[in-house]
């Protein structure tokens, strides 16, 4: 089973649900896989002692134009959706930041003058946690523009062994969100009680449905004094698999790094928020 | 000569934008006939909006922009098409067409 963990807004705790569950299931005999696929800041990593084993490049193609042959025709320009490419009658010029390295450019273009160089904008590194979670994450270079590429090379790597497989994903709603939960088989909502974890969370939840993707959501920091979280998901018959109380010994843990699951009454708490999970899946 | 002027409105009595890429109208200006063709921009995507901008003037043969200071990738592919641009920040689009005119107009 893949599950991915999103939330629309960020800090709500998608890793601490996301590291906590990883850790609780490898608890359990279960062989868990943990991927990071919030690239732009990775930190599952944090919360484990990872022995690191492999390492790989990600790379994309940028274009580069041989101006010699180019003749300005501008179909190229026209072809990018990005709008990296601007010509004009005497100049050609490529942004490689907007650029997404897609190939499009190269195809179109008449008279062969554009060809492809890579470029690096990120790394995946590959290992296993001290408990045995099998482990991945990737990190994207400062000043890159989309993550896209990296989450789908990491993705890669999921086992096809592994009984359960967790992404944790960037927030948002954007392409980076819908490159992870692309293929998973459980999408798993991280909010917080307040007006704006709710206004996130629809948003997030509407991102699902453009998808055929099963879906619950976990409220943390919950005190159970701001209702409207779990009126809305009355309304819209979404399942609260699990709420996490606002304790400050669980912001204590978080700071120094510590998963709250290591006590057994969550670790508990985090498999009957599995089981959950699996039923839902098997209807 | 043509010139291009970002504005907040489809008229010449549209403030001039705070954004240049971003803008939601172009006035394509004709100095020659003070004839305009104005370009609704308010539909543009998420990516790559300065360069789409600078390409919207070079095919519309525009000699200057008049708006807000355009952003760095912009300002990159202005540079390199040899379009001058002037500040127009706090006018309409009429009275930086007549500032245009008279040499009043700071260029960026």
């Amino acid at each position: 089973m893949k599950i991915a963990v999103l939330s629309g807004k960020g800090g709500t705790g998608k890793t601490t649900v996301a590291t906590n569950l990883a850790y609780s299931l490898n608890k359990a005999d279960k062989m868990v896989q943990l991927l990071d696929a919030d690239v732009e800041e990775p930190n599952a990593h944090i919360f484990f002692n990872v022995n690191y084993e492999d390492e790989e490049n990600v790379q994309i193609l940028l274009p580069v134009i041989d101006r010699n042959k180019c003749t300005h025709c501008g179909i190229c320009a026209r072809s990018c959706e990005f709008s990296a490419i601007t010509v004009s009658s005497k100049y050609i010029m490529v942004f490689d930041s907007l650029c997404h390295g897609c190939g499009v450019c190269s195809m179109v273009c008449p008279v062969k003058a554009i060809s492809e160089r890579p470029k690096d904008i990120g790394t995946i590194k590959l290992g296993k946690t001290e408990e045995g979670i099998i482990f991945g994450e990737g990190i994207m270079n400062i000043g890159e523009p989309s993550p896209v590429r990296i989450i789908r090379q990491l993705k890669k790597h999921i086992a096809p062994a592994a009984d359960v497989v967790i992404l944790d994903s960037p927030p948002g709603t954007s392409c980076p969100v819908i490159e992870t939960i692309h293929d998973t088989d459980f999408a798993l909502l991280v909010t917080e009680p307040t007006p704006f974890g709710l206004h996130d969370l629809k948003l997030a939840i509407e991102t699902t449905r453009q998808f055929n993707i099963l879906i619950g959501v976990v409220i943390n920091r919950y005190d159970g004094s701001y209702k409207e979280i779990e009126a809305y998901l009355d309304r819209e018959q979404i399942p609260l698999l699990m709420t996490i109380p606002y304790d400050p010994q669980i912001a204590r843990d978080y700071s120094k790094g510590f998963l709250f699951s290591k006590s057994q009454n969550y670790t508990d708490k985090f498999l009957d928020l599995f089981k959950r999970i699996e039923v839902i899946a098997k209807c | 000569m043509k010139i291009m002027l970002a504005t907040d409105n489809p008229s010449l009595e549209g403030k001039i934008s705070d954004r240049f890429a971003r803008t939601s109208y172009f006035l394509i200006y004709d100095l020659e006939n003070g004839n305009f063709q104005v370009i609704d921009n308010s539909s543009i995507g998420t990516h790559g909006a300065g360069p789409k901008a600078v390409q919207l003037a070079i095919d519309n043969n525009v000699s200057a922009i008049i708006s807000a200071i355009p952003g760095e990738t912009a300002m990159e592919a202005i540079k390199e098409s040899k379009i001058k641009v002037y500040d127009g920040r706090g006018l309409n689009a009429k009275e930086a067409i007549e500032k245009f005119k008279s040499g009043e107009i700071k260029e960026i």
